[in-house]
């Protein structure tokens, strides 16, 4: 989700990530802010994310996370992945439904 | 790969703690601002945007906490902590952590510096391509009891197994070992200034392909080359001083030209590193009745050792059918190579092993005591501490990295000790490795170095450790578990007394068979001699006329002043091995008998006692009637109740011989060994090739040497004088294994003892300590001094005693597996087990009396008072 996130909307600093993934899920999710911070730090390790700090629109410093070669790739493997999932899923809910 | 390179980060970020906390403050701030002002904007106060922006964060810190464990290793930074609190710790009681390290590396050294000798004779391999795969084939004598180490199979039989075996990828043979697997040939080189003596090997001519190892400089010799000569590295290094066009020219070698075709690469040596010059033999001519043939095959790809020994099974079968004369008794025997030079070795180093393994025992019990100590001074901050909530397993980590600082500043001491010891053993002990072994510190004496450190606080830590950390609330903590420690460490010194004692029961049979050793009756005195061996016969080809410059030789020594006796032997003294027996006939019987040629003075140089009629004389010579003078030994064999004097010995087609005189028994072959019976028949008789000559003469050995040279010359020039030495140099190199054997085990045993006492003296001084209270009282309540003084004594006994019970019976089960390497006593040597158990109880006395004298020096009242 972090990912996606970083895809549609470019370099961003946690608070933002944080408030976006908020948005996207429709509040469904009750995320408590603080968790995508190990989150972005084990990314950055892996190499799927790259931070530097830079000045907000508001004039304040702030650390701007931004997705990286890897990260890319990572989310098309992730979405090709999730789409197997669903598909074959789905092809056994259907097989369920034709008796006999 | 991702995943790699976040370990790797992580392995980074444990070091980066303070900047990563720097930056998650900022980065954690700007997340709550960007919130409030956020919330502000929405339409909220102030402190409801706060409020909820801080709610909606989650704890600060633990997100902080969560972020640290995942940019760092939380387990390693634990270690980390752990490890500087140990050092800390440490250094609050350097005294306490001297002794235990020093003690520690006494004992990691040992083990590290015997595993380098046990890995060196035993287990390196040997500097041939896939040495692994070499095997050594010998034959074995059904009749006689235990197969010899020397060389045993004959060469016609070796010849057969070549052509017949489909499992070796290669066989080859080598001549001029002895019975000990010494190089016995000596080639004299001449046309050079000084005649010189090389130490050489004839060997069959696919040997080095056998080995799979190419001269450094030349070539391996052809199949049919049999006029050339190989040189071992150091050879042409001291010899030939490292001549580069040395391949090509020729040299004499014992009176023929040889082609020097190859020098070896330097480490090489074959089967030891006595061996100078490799002589290709070229064709083997079959031989049946001698068995002086070494051979050495290489086992075919894929072939294991069951199978080849199965297969040399199957020929050794037949060629029993087809010679049954000669073979009906002989049955081939196939062994690792390695295995087979290092089996005379390998009793004594596995016993020195484990003797260095029991100090090791001893040493982390003794190690184990003090951290003891160290744990139950400490109880208090431990009940602290776990109040505080420190886990079980928390705290059993805390001291085991104690353990472990002081392992491993044992193990580095104990690394440099092994060093140590090797360069005293290089420098003063040469000879107690065997010549086919080196002896190094490589990577492998570092790896097992470090592994003995590693699991040494295991033994040594965890238990002290285990017991710290039981669960013990503050309230009781003046009293709990004081019963249960001393349980602990009384244990532990009987069990480190009951170790001592094997230890010292093994010593103690090993000095007193090297003591028996030593004072065995040779049948010949040591003092004022010089020995030296002459071969003339590559010098003076006939007979007669070697029999003149023996007796010339002879002669001319007795006239030379300062010398009162020279004599000569046909076969070195304390050669070793048996051998040099010939068919005789005695009372009409066909006999086995040590036949030995001495020529007149023999005897009286030796001092060797004459018990009746006559010893040779000058005057019995290859026309008089032949003669001879018998040992003791053979007197009591052929002729127990009656004297051998003017019966006869018959020669087979040289007739017969009288005897004449009988002498003492000479110890001439081994100590450790029996006299054989033996007949001496005068050298003028029976004319041998080379003789020992003994001189017996005042003054210092040099004149007698040069004295000794001068004589030989002026009757031969060309013959050099080889193995020059004293009767007194033979005997002490011939008891050297001995003497090392019980020297280091009782440098190992004392050690033990030192531990041991130390133990001892250690349990009692911190159960006086303990139990000052009592004791007070009891001298309050008018207990005598001497009373508390025994009671004292009496403690620190107990233990001893029933660890020198135990220890007696675990020594007595270790000394039957000894018994090979003893000499001239039993096992349960009534002796050495008293004497040790006088040692024993006097170190322990010993070590009883300080804290006994300081327990009756307890003022009651300074006791009564602290309560």
């Amino acid at each position: 989700m972090i990912l996606k996130t970083l895809e549609s909307m470019g370099a961003l600093h946690g608070y933002g990530i944080a408030r976006r993934i908020e948005q996207i899920s429709g509040d469904e999710i009750e995320v408590r802010y603080g968790t995508i911070y190990p989150s972005l730090i084990k990314l950055e390790q892996e190499g799927f994310v790259s931070s530097r700090w830079d000045t907000s629109a508001n004039s304040r410093r702030a650390k701007y996370y931004e997705l990286t070669g890897a990260g890319r790739k990572r989310i098309r493997d992730e979405a090709r992945l999730w789409g197997e999932t669903v598909s074959l899923m789905a092809r056994f809910l259907r097989a369920e439904k034709e008796p006999g | 790969m991702s995943e790699v390179r976040a370990f790797l980060l992580r392995i980074v970020g444990v070091f980066q703690r303070e900047r990563r906390e720097r930056e998650l403050n900022e980065e954690f701030e700007n997340h709550i601002a960007l919130h409030i002002e956020d919330n502000l904007r929405a339409g909220m106060c102030p402190e409801e945007a706060r409020r909820i922006a801080l709610l909606k964060f989650g704890g600060i810190s633990y997100t902080k906490e969560d972020c640290h464990n995942r940019s760092g290793l939380p387990l390693l930074e634990a270690s980390f902590y752990d490890l500087r609190y140990a050092i800390r710790c440490i250094r609050k009681s350097p005294l306490s952590a001297l002794v235990t390290v020093a003690t520690l590396a006494l004992g990691i050294g040992a083990t590290t510096a015997m595993f380098s000798v046990g890995y060196g004779v035993l287990l390196r391999p040997l500097p041939y391509n896939q040495s692994h795969r070499l095997v050594a084939i010998s034959e074995f004598d059904r009749r006689h009891a235990s197969p010899g180490s020397g060389p045993s199979v004959a060469s016609a039989d070796f010849l057969e197994w070549q052509r017949a075996n489909t499992v070796f990828s290669g066989v080859a043979d080598y001549v001029g070992l002895d019975e000990r697997g010494k190089v016995r040939v000596d080639l004299y080189q001449t046309g050079i200034q000084e005649t010189r003596i090389l130490k050489g090997l004839f060997v069959s001519n696919n040997l080095f392909e056998v080995l799979g190892v190419s001269p450094w400089l030349g070539s391996t010799p052809g199949p049919q080359d049999n006029h050339s000569a190989i040189l071992s590295y150091d050879c042409w290094q001291n010899q030939f001083g490292a001549d580069p066009h040395i391949v090509g020219q020729s040299i004499i070698l014992s009176g023929s030209r040889s082609d020097v075709i190859g020098v070896m690469p330097r480490g090489f040596l074959f089967p030891n590193n006595e061996v100078e010059v490799f002589i290709p033999a070229g064709q083997i001519t079959p031989d049946r009745v001698f068995h002086d043939v070494n051979v050495i095959a290489r086992l075919r790809p894929g072939i294991t050792l069951k199978e080849a020994r199965n297969e040399m099974a199957v020929i050794g079968a037949r060629l029993q059918e087809e010679y049954p004369e000669t073979n009906a008794s002989l049955e081939p025997r196939v062994d690792v190579f390695h295995w087979s030079l290092a089996a005379s070795s390998r009793p004594a180093l596995l016993m020195l092993f484990s003797a260095v393994g029991i100090l090791f025992l001893i040493v982390c019990s003794n190690v184990a005591h003090l951290q003891l100590g160290r744990t139950a001074s400490r109880r208090q901050e431990f009940a602290i501490r776990q109040s505080l909530g420190a886990g079980r397993a928390r705290l059993i980590r805390q001291l085991l990295a104690e353990s472990m600082v002081l392992s491993v500043v044992a193990g580095v001491a104990g690394l440099a000790m092994a060093y140590t010891v090797r360069l005293l053993i290089l420098r003063f002990a040469p000879n107690a490795i065997p010549s086919h072994a080196s002896l190094k510190i490589d990577s492998w004496v570092v790896v097992f170095n470090v592994s003995v450190t590693l699991l040494a606080p295991f033994l040594f830590g965890l238990g002290p450790a285990l017991s710290a950390a039981r669960n013990e609330s503050l309230r009781n903590r003046e009293f709990s578990s004081d019963y249960s420690y001393r349980r602990i460490r009384t244990l532990l010194v009987s069990g480190e007394v009951a170790l001592s004692v094997v230890l010292v029961v093994c010593a103690g049979l090993f000095i007193r068979s090297y003591l028996q050793l030593a004072k065995v009756d040779l049948g010949f005195q040591t003092e004022h001699t010089l020995s030296f061996r002459l071969d003339l016969s590559e010098f003076v080809p006939s007979e007669d006329m070697r029999a003149q410059q023996f007796a010339e030789i002879e002669g001319r020594l007795l006239e030379q002043p300062g010398i009162d006796a020279a004599g000569a032997t046909a076969r070195p003294i304390l050669g070793g091995g048996s051998g040099g027996e010939a068919g005789v006939t005695i009372l009409g019987q066909e006999r086995n008998l040590r036949l030995e040629l001495v020529t007149p003075g023999y005897f009286l140089a030796m001092r060797t006692p004459l018990l009746q009629g006559r010893l040779p004389k000058p005057s019995d010579t290859i026309r008089s009637g032949l003669i001879a003078v018998v040992n003791s030994a053979f007197e009591r064999e052929y002729f127990p109740n009656t004297s051998a004097l003017g019966r006869q010995i018959g020669l087979g087609a040289r007739g017969p011989a009288t005897i004449v005189g009988v002498v003492a028994d000479l110890k001439q072959e081994e100590l450790d060994q029996p006299a054989q019976p033996a007949a001496f028949i005068p050298s003028f008789q029976i004319v041998p090739r080379a003789v020992t000559f003994v001189v017996h003469g005042k003054g210092e050995r040099q004149t007698l040497a040069a004295t000794a040279r001068s004589v030989v010359h002026s009757v031969n020039k060309t013959v050099p004088l080889a193995d020059l030495a004293s009767l007194e140099d033979l005997v002490q190199a011939s008891i050297s294994a001995q003497r090392l054997r019980a020297s280091m085990l009782s440098l190992i045993a004392a050690a033990a003892l030192f531990l041991a006492a130390l133990g001892i003296y250690g349990v009692l001084a911190y159960s006086v300590v303990q139990r000052s209270n009592e004791i007070g009282i009891r001298m309050a309540l008018g207990a005598m001094p001497q009373q508390v003084f025994f009671a004292v004594i009496a403690d620190g006994v107990c233990p001893v005693l029933i660890g020198l019970v135990f220890g007696f019976a675990t020594a007595y089960g270790a000394s039957r597996l000894i018994q090979s390497l003893l000499f001239g006593i039993v096992p349960a040597d009534p002796a050495t087990y008293l004497f040790t158990a006088v040692v024993l109880i006097a170190v322990s006395l010993f070590a009883c009396l300080i804290p006994a004298s300081k327990a009756i020096r307890l003022d009651p009242m300074a006791v009564l008072r602290c309560q």
